[in-house]
């Protein structure tokens, strides 16, 4: 009874341990990669965030203008949300590449659906990126000339500008990440008409009396400058 | 004239000689002694009296000396060609040739690349051995025929190689001078030349090859600042320079005003770009020399001229009120503090200081240089401040004489060369802390 109790313990046992046996190499890579991957990105993250500082980034990306990005970064650095993103990007490929070493069909059935995201994300952080950069400059050029030609509302266009830009990158990047749909086209349509409308309102009656008043002085000025001061 | 235009296109076959009327005269074994050059586009109103009073100045006071009048022109479509061949008649000796456009411009948009013409005259000129050769401003009313002398007779006699104008201009024209380009270049280069944007200047045969072997054709600078930049590049170069004294200049009634704004990022641009590609001379610079004027003085026009204080005071206030973050990417704290004191004044006391505003031109030119923003819209940004500035200036000079408001100016000046040291030292460690 002994031998026929210690049988049945020893053959699942015995099944387990050959199991084990099979899979430890494979575990043991998976774990060997993902501690590479740790330490790669580790290195990485740190020899970036060495040379960035050195070679003044932040400072460079303040003199861009890029006022966003230094918002969104961590300790309002940019070098050290470009170090972070370099790690865990590291980190991520680190284990793909073990998980292939524990089930490549697995592993390469999560590779294609996580590209296929990347993909989609990393063209729509380029729309908004983009869209972030025209409506700063377009902003700021607006405000300029605003200003310049002594509209006293100069602000307010330019941060108008700046909003219709902002939403209408905003909406191309969620249309390419297939979010929402329907529903972000017509909120954007919704938004964007409305801002329109209320801007022409504002200008048409609104703030009629202010606009001529305006015209006025600008035609004035035009006046005076063609008869009187001469700059250059 | 013929046979000018003939000699001139086998000697310079990349120059597009436009046919000219047939002329009795033939050049092609003389050696041209005075060249003078005229461009346009688009100037058929303002050529035919350039052109009149460059030959009436030449048979008046050169009449034995080989002489040749070029009209250099940027593809006008007014008639401006046509005009300029008319008013110099039949037989006369002008030369017409095209010069090329900079990119992305067109003569509808007026006269730009002026960079080419000039260096379209200086060619003609060398490769006639000319011994002086003028550049006359085509737009201007005033031109004489006493400036073709005037221009000319120091560098035939006294061999000087750039004679840069002075004019009699009232205390409030030309204030983009006045309260910039004049006291800064006289700050930075060490002569005092009172109108270094030039127009209408004389070049000595010696000072316009050394123009043609500089690497600045075909470039931004050539294009749009070529006036400065024949002025600094003699300095720099070491000719030598002096100032003819021509008169009165007044701008053309019929001629377009243009947006202050367009004109600071014009006038600027070429300034802070040329302050780039000359740091090795203008850092080394100390005070300033006099530059000797040649000519008769007249008095400076002093009828009264009517312009709007307020509305420049109105102007500087919103623009401190709305680009405050623009000025606080160049301006230090403490300039900043100046600046909200200054728009809190009444506008009797409304008063810009000179330091002030040499210190406030200075951070500008190494935000131009580190570009803290886009160049073109930091330039734009200073108009407000600009306008404060002539704003302060016409209310401390309202009541002086023009000879009063040179002295007021000779302040600034001594304001900009006190502010010289900031300056270099900006330059050289422009991330150090500045209160």
């Amino acid at each position: 009874m002994w031998e026929q109790a210690r049988g049945i313990l020893e053959d699942p046992l015995a099944r387990i341990l050959a199991s084990l046996t099979n899979y430890l190499p494979a575990i043991l890579a998976f774990v060997l990669v993902l501690l590479l991957a740790l330490a790669s990105a580790g290195v990485v993250r740190a020899l970036l965030r060495r040379s960035l500082l050195r070679l003044g980034f932040d400072q460079f990306v303040a003199r861009w203008g890029l006022v966003e990005l230094t918002e969104w970064s961590p300790a309002r650095s940019p070098t050290l949300l470009i170090a972070a993103t370099a790690y865990w990007t590291i980190l991520l490929l680190g284990l793909l590449t073990s998980l292939s070493a524990l089930s490549p069909t697995l592993a390469t059935q999560l590779t294609m659906g996580l590209l296929s995201v990347l993909q989609h994300i990393f063209l729509s952080l380029v729309v908004l990126l983009a869209g972030i950069v025209i409506a700063r400059f377009l902003a700021r050029g607006v405000l300029i000339t605003a200003v310049n030609m002594q509209i006293q509302s100069a602000r307010l266009l330019s941060l108008g500008v700046k909003w219709l830009v902002l939403v209408f990158s905003g909406a191309m990047a969620l249309e390419h990440l297939s979010i929402g749909g329907g529903i972000v086209r017509l909120a954007f349509g919704i938004l964007f008409g409305g801002i329109v409308l209320a801007m022409a309102l504002a200008v048409g009656l609104g703030s009629k009396e202010m606009v001529s008043r305006s015209w006025e002085k600008q035609a004035g000025r035009t006046e005076e400058q063609e008869e009187q001061l001469h700059h250059r | 004239m013929e046979a000018t235009a003939k000699r001139l296109h086998k000697l310079m076959p990349e120059l597009n000689a436009i046919p000219v009327a047939k002329s009795p005269e033939d050049h092609a074994s003389e050696t041209v002694e005075i060249v003078i050059g005229i461009p346009t586009c688009n100037n058929a109103g303002t050529v035919s009296h350039a052109v009149q009073t460059a030959q009436a100045g030449l048979r008046k006071y050169y009449p034995s000396r080989c002489s040749v009048v070029v009209h250099c022109d940027g593809g006008s479509q007014d008639g401006t060609v046509e005009a300029a061949r008319e008013a110099a008649g039949e037989g006369s000796q002008l030369i017409q040739v095209n010069y090329s456009l900079p990119p992305l411009s067109s003569p509808a948009h007026g006269f730009s690349g002026p960079g080419n013409a000039y260096r379209s005259i200086f060619q003609i000129a060398q490769k006639m051995k000319a011994k002086a050769c003028i550049v006359l401003e085509s737009t201007s009313p005033s031109i004489r025929p006493e400036w073709v002398d005037l221009l000319i007779r120091p560098v035939l006699e006294q061999d000087f190689d750039l004679v840069a104008p002075y004019y009699a201009r009232h205390k409030y024209a030309a204030t983009v001078t006045n309260g910039i380009v004049y006291p800064m270049v006289r700050a930075l280069y060490g002569k005092s030349i009172r109108y270094p944007l030039g127009g209408d200047c004389a070049f000595s045969g010696r000072l316009t090859d050394h123009y043609l072997k500089q690497p600045v054709w075909n470039t931004e600078l050539a294009w749009s600042g070529i006036e400065l930049w024949v002025t600094t590049q003699a300095i720099c170069g070491g000719f030598r320079v002096c100032q003819a004294f021509l008169g009165a200049k007044l701008p053309h009634p019929t001629e377009p005003s243009r947006d202050v704004s367009a004109i600071l990022a014009e006038v600027l641009g070429s300034l802070f770009t040329q302050m780039e590609t000359t740091v090795g001379f203008w850092q080394r610079a100390r005070a300033s020399q006099p530059v000797p004027i040649v000519g008769p003085l007249s008095d400076m026009p002093s009828e009264p001229v009517a312009v709007n204080v307020k509305r420049m005071i109105d102007a500087y206030r919103l623009g401190h009120q709305t680009l405050q973050d623009i000025w606080g990417l160049v301006l230090p704290p403490a300039s900043l503090l100046e600046l909200k004191k200054l728009a809190n004044r009444s506008e009797e006391q409304f008063r810009f200081a000179g330091e002030l505003w040499a210190r406030i031109l200075y951070d500008f030119a190494l935000g131009y240089r580190t570009r803290v923003i886009g160049r073109d819209h930091l330039l734009r940004a200073l108009t407000p401040l600009y306008l404060g500035w002539v704003a302060s200036y016409i209310l401390e000079t309202e009541n002086v004489a023009p000879a009063e408001a040179e002295s007021w100016l000779e302040k600034l000046c001594l304001a900009y060369e006190k502010q010289k040291p900031y300056l270099i030292s900006r330059w050289r460690w422009p991330d150090r802390f500045n209160p």
